[in-house]
């Protein structure tokens, strides 16, 4: 074995043990600072298509509802009572007795005395055939107190619908912008009820919409053979919000709404449309979901303010004096696990066909 | 080490290219809603305006739907999130039509000018505000993007009786 030994004046070669530990350390930390680089930019990469692939959905929502709705005819879905309602009507029993019940969903809940003191909201849970009942009504709901009802010509409406009021908002209304204007609105905004042109006799010959020699509106409904759908035009339709999932902002950890705290509960939830046969409660609710989950509204607190612009952010407002449908989406993308992201996607539906001014 | 680097910066190159792409497709499709929303809105004037049109020479339907329309979008119309050209006031504008004699080409969009519009069976009246039955209106957008300046028209049609 022979051992070198340096000789004087002759350079040194090779690295010190100190020196390949250094030199380790150091390709270390670079690997490592590389690798948490790599990571972000792959987060970062997947919230960008998040967003991309929610926005994409949203405005692939707006036009179904587009190509849904442009033909349909709306309606101010309200009413007047036509007897009495105590404090106490309440339970699988009650009802409350109406001049109609047309183009009110099978189930829901109603604003009663929305301009005044005894301002109730009450949840039904049936219809009856004659079109003149609600069924099995669950009183003072949403913070609302039970409270009798006379008979007046105040509307009953449909919560799930917003409504643009005259003059200035009550306790009760909100108040939303859109296209840089005020409207004063009533109702949740979580829905729209509406007809569309049908075949009523869709087995003979090409699909002509008219009942004799008139359009003929309805729904298509679960009115065929063993429950097959038909066109039907004692159908009608409605669009609602249905929430799927709670999300808190704690959870989240952020402020979604921009309220300014981080303790707000929100929904994710997506758009249904129900079509039903007013005419007989036998034939089955048609449900058929219109988009995926991923619109998202605050808990017990439809129309609320989801941007922090100070105005209540309404689904849909549906004005039938111009018979424009304003649709509003607030779309949540989750890319990043700390940093969720809203957009908010805005549509205007001008329906062709008037509004339906029957059966008030 | 000077391939992870390489590696990191051609990742980082993409994720760049891939946000620039969101934008872009988000200020597009931002764009094209409202483009549709402005265009419904001018739907629903016709309807109105229709309604209010008596027939008579001093209410007719082209006066009271250029009325709703310049009331409306005369001095143009933002679009949230978009921010205007230098020198612009506003993102949007509707340009109303009212002479049979624009062509297709000083319009900058395909929409089948110079036409008839008040029925009278020439193309060629410089001024038909009072009885024209068919109004042409382009509604344009010019806005600036992280991409650039972009500018986008679309066509409507809004017919009276």
């Amino acid at each position: 074995m022979r051992i070198y030994k340096r000789q004087a004046g002759e350079p040194r070669r090779g690295s010190t043990l100190i020196e390949v530990t250094f030199s380790a350390a150091i390709l270390s930390v670079l690997l490592l600072a590389l690798f948490g680089v790599l990571e972000r930019e792959g987060q970062l990469g997947r919230s960008t298509l998040a967003i991309a692939v929610a926005e994409n959905r949203a405005i692939e929502l707006s036009g179904r509802l587009r190509r849904e709705l442009v033909g349909a005819r709306g309606k101010r879905v309200r009413c007047v009572l036509t007897q009495p309602l105590s404090a106490g009507e309440s339970g699988p029993d009650s009802e409350a007795l109406v001049s109609t019940t047309t183009g009110f969903p099978p189930a829901g809940a109603l604003l009663v005395d929305s301009d005044s003191l005894s301002f109730e909201r009450i949840a039904y849970a049936g219809l009856d055939a004659g079109e003149r009942t609600f069924q099995e009504l669950a009183r003072g709901l949403g913070g609302t107190a039970s409270s009798s009802h006379a008979v007046s010509p105040a509307w009953v409406l449909w919560a799930g619908m917003a409504v643009p009021i005259e003059g200035a908002p009550g306790p009760n209304d909100g108040t939303a912008l859109w296209s840089g204007r005020e409207i004063h609105f009533r109702g949740d905004g979580v829905g729209f009820s509406y007809r569309v042109p049908v075949d009523p006799d869709a087995s003979v010959g090409l699909p002509d919409f008219l009942d004799g020699l008139t359009p003929a509106w309805g729904a298509v409904t679960r009115s065929g053979p063993q429950g097959a759908l038909a066109h039907n035009t004692d159908g009608w339709c409605v669009i609602v919000y249905e929430a799927q999932r709670e999300l808190t902002e704690v959870e989240l950890g952020t402020d979604l709404n921009s309220d300014g705290d981080k303790t707000d509960v929100f929904e994710e939830g997506r758009l249904i449309k129900l079509t039903w046969d007013t005419q007989d409660p036998s034939v089955p609710v048609h449900r058929q979901a219109l988009g995926p989950a991923c619109i998202l509204q605050e808990r017990d607190a439809p129309a609320a303010d989801l941007d922090g612009d100070g105005y209540e952010d309404p689904l849909f407002l549906w004005d039938a004096d111009t018979r424009v449908l304003n649709l509003r989406m607030f779309i949540l993308a989750r890319g990043l696990p700390d940093r969720p992201t809203t957009r908010r996607v805005e549509a205007s539906i001008f329906l062709r066909n008037a509004f339906e001014e029957v059966s008030e | 080490m000077v391939i992870l680097m390489v590696g990191v910066l051609a990742i980082t190159s993409s994720t760049l290219g891939i946000d620039a792409l969101r934008r872009r497709s988000h200020e597009s499709a931002n764009a094209n809603l409202a483009l549709r929303r402005v265009a419904e809105t001018l739907h629903a004037h016709a309807a109105l305006a229709r309604s209010q049109s008596d027939g008579d020479a001093a209410n007719t339907f082209s006066e009271a739907f250029l009325s709703l329309a310049e009331s409306d979008f005369g001095a143009g119309f933002d679009v949230p999130g978009m921010t205007p050209l230098p020198g612009q006031e506003t993102v949007g504008s509707v340009e109303l039509i009212t002479s049979e004699a624009q062509t297709d080409a000083t319009l900058g969009v395909l929409m089948g000018m110079p036409r008839d519009l008040n029925g009278d069976g020439d193309a060629s009246d410089l001024d038909v505000r009072e009885d024209a039955r068919l109004i042409p209106a382009v509604i344009r957008l010019a806005w600036r993007g992280p991409n650039g300046d972009m500018t986008s028209a679309q066509p409507v049609w809004v017919q009276g009786d």
